[in-house]
């Protein structure tokens, strides 16, 4: 038996106004089951991925919200694991159908953030982080922005590096009619615009975003022009940065990588694209050491010498990443799943990897406390 | 959301006295612009992570410097200081706080 993704559906990503949550989760949930050619009456269980519905809005119990726009009756369960819980949800949907008591599942990521002020999302978003990052005054780009200090010190990381990661994922989200930024723009850009946490500009970080994604897995004998998924690993770490042994690298992503190349039986090599967790730009330079795409301490090198961009030897973020497609948090980690699905099928359009075959979707949630990662292959 | 149980910010305070007059190194800093509801009135402010002499580290807020004293590796103590801006109504919230060392 192999786990396919045999439907897929996304919403544009960005300020929409016009649509509420639940328009948001039809739109997405509509199309997966569109594509996967199965009724909603066969959808044997709900994993539905959000994060600030209940801080912002007051609004839970979202798995049966979703059960009852589609008018069915499955088990249906919500997910949270801050930023990575699209990772998160895709992988116990991933363990239900190996459990043998589901066929086909929908996972579902929707998120709104946009009518909220930034302070109500920062502190928000700061649930993700521990009692003493809060206390301390900190905010997520002020996290990420305390590993870059430390990357930079130790590695020669500079801040046309960092520039780098949003130059290029702009680039690939000019490429990409549901990214939230379609604009190119350049490295004096990223430099000159307003610091947010020193040594992050407004251009390091991933916005503020509306936006849902969801696919359909379904337990198959033979997986016809559907991608596989041949592994799914999620790791966890502490919550808070100042108990790790060091804050330039992810742990929770190296474990998580290590166990899912092991269970895909490949190594990072053969991946030949790459969504990975760009929340900021030093996120990604670390994701290409932790991954094992480049030596440590080279990340940064490594993106800014072009490896990464659309054309390179391993292209990273084709949608644009969180940089530019957008972060509506509960979504993110399944839009990774989709942009690769789309990817091995030869569907990404302008933004094609030539004969991909073999895509990886790394997701974190708080500053490195939850890694998912998943392997898809066709 | 924010705990505004007068129990919560007790349990927070009650062993503030063994975390005050510690000495250690800033081992990684930011200066925050774009700030928490608490912390808005008070950006741009420097923030951190402290790594005392008995190996310990806490991420603090870190006051009385500036671009030049702030830097990975400075000498800091740590000192009771009011955290962000409380509401009239609620109880006001202490902490520790890392203060650069001239």
């Amino acid at each position: 038996m192999k786990v396919a993704v045999i439907g897929t559906g996304i919403t544009k990503f960005g300020e929409l106004w016009d649509k509420s949550f639940y328009d948001l989760a039809e739109e997405a949930a509509s199309h997966a089951i569109l594509e996967s050619k199965i009724e909603p009456g066969q959808i044997d269980a709900v994993f539905c991925a959000n994060m600030l519905s209940g801080n912002l809005t007051g609004q839970n119990h979202l798995g049966a919200q979703v059960t009852s726009i589609l008018k069915i009756h499955c088990p249906a369960y919500t997910i949270e694991a801050a930023c990575a819980s699209g990772g998160v949800a895709t992988n116990l949907a991933y363990l239900s159908i190996l459990s043998g008591k589901a066929k086909n599942v929908l996972v579902i990521g929707v998120e709104k953030m946009t009518d909220f002020t930034n302070a109500e999302v920062a502190s928000g978003l700061m649930g993700a982080a521990s009692e003493d990052e809060r206390q301390a005054g900190l905010t997520f780009p002020g996290l990420y922005a305390l590993m870059a200090n430390a990357h930079m010190q130790k590695f020669k990381t500079t801040r046309r590096d960092l520039a780098n990661v949003a130059v290029k994922n702009h680039y690939h989200g000019s490429l990409n009619e549901n990214a939230q930024f379609q604009n190119r723009i350049t490295i004096e850009k990223v430099l000159e615009s307003p610091p947010v946490a020193t040594p992050l500009t407004l251009f390091d970080c991933s916005p503020m975003s509306d936006g849902a994604a969801a696919i359909i897995l379904s337990a198959v004998e033979n997986t016809n022009n559907s991608p596989q998924i041949t592994a799914s690993a999620v790791a966890t770490d502490t919550v808070g940065l100042a108990k790790r042994k060091s804050i330039t690298e992810i742990l929770a992503t190296k474990i998580a990588a290590q166990n899912a190349y092991k269970q895909a039986g490949i190594t990072p090599a053969d991946i030949n694209v790459a969504e990975v967790h760009d929340c900021f730009t030093i996120a990604e330079i670390i994701a290409m050491e932790d991954l094992g795409f480049c030596p440590k301490g080279r990340g940064g090198k490594y993106i800014s010498n072009g490896s990464t961009k659309l054309g390179g030897s391993k292209p990273i973020n084709t949608s644009g990443g969180l940089k530019a497609c957008g972060h509506p948090v509960g979504a993110t980690g399944i839009k990774q799943i989709i942009e690769i699905t789309k990817q091995l099928k030869g569907e990404a359009e302008k933004r094609q990897v030539k004969s991909a075959k073999i895509g990886l979707a790394h997701n974190i949630g708080g500053s490195g406390a939850t890694a998912a990662v998943h392997i898809l292959q066709i | 959301m924010k705990n505004h149980s007068p129990s919560y910010i007790w349990r927070q305070s009650k062993n503030l006295h063994s975390d005050v007059g510690k000495i250690g190194k800033v081992t990684s800093f930011t200066r925050i612009y774009a700030a928490p509801q608490d912390f808005e009135a008070q950006t741009p402010y420097f923030t951190g992570l402290v790594k005392f002499e008995d190996e310990t580290a806490k991420p603090l807020e870190i006051i009385d410097g500036d671009e030049k004293s702030i830097r990975i590796g400075a000498k800091v103590k740590t000192v009771i200081r009011r955290i962000g801006l409380a509401e009239p109504e609620e109880l006001i919230r202490y902490g520790i706080k890392a203060k650069i060392l001239k």
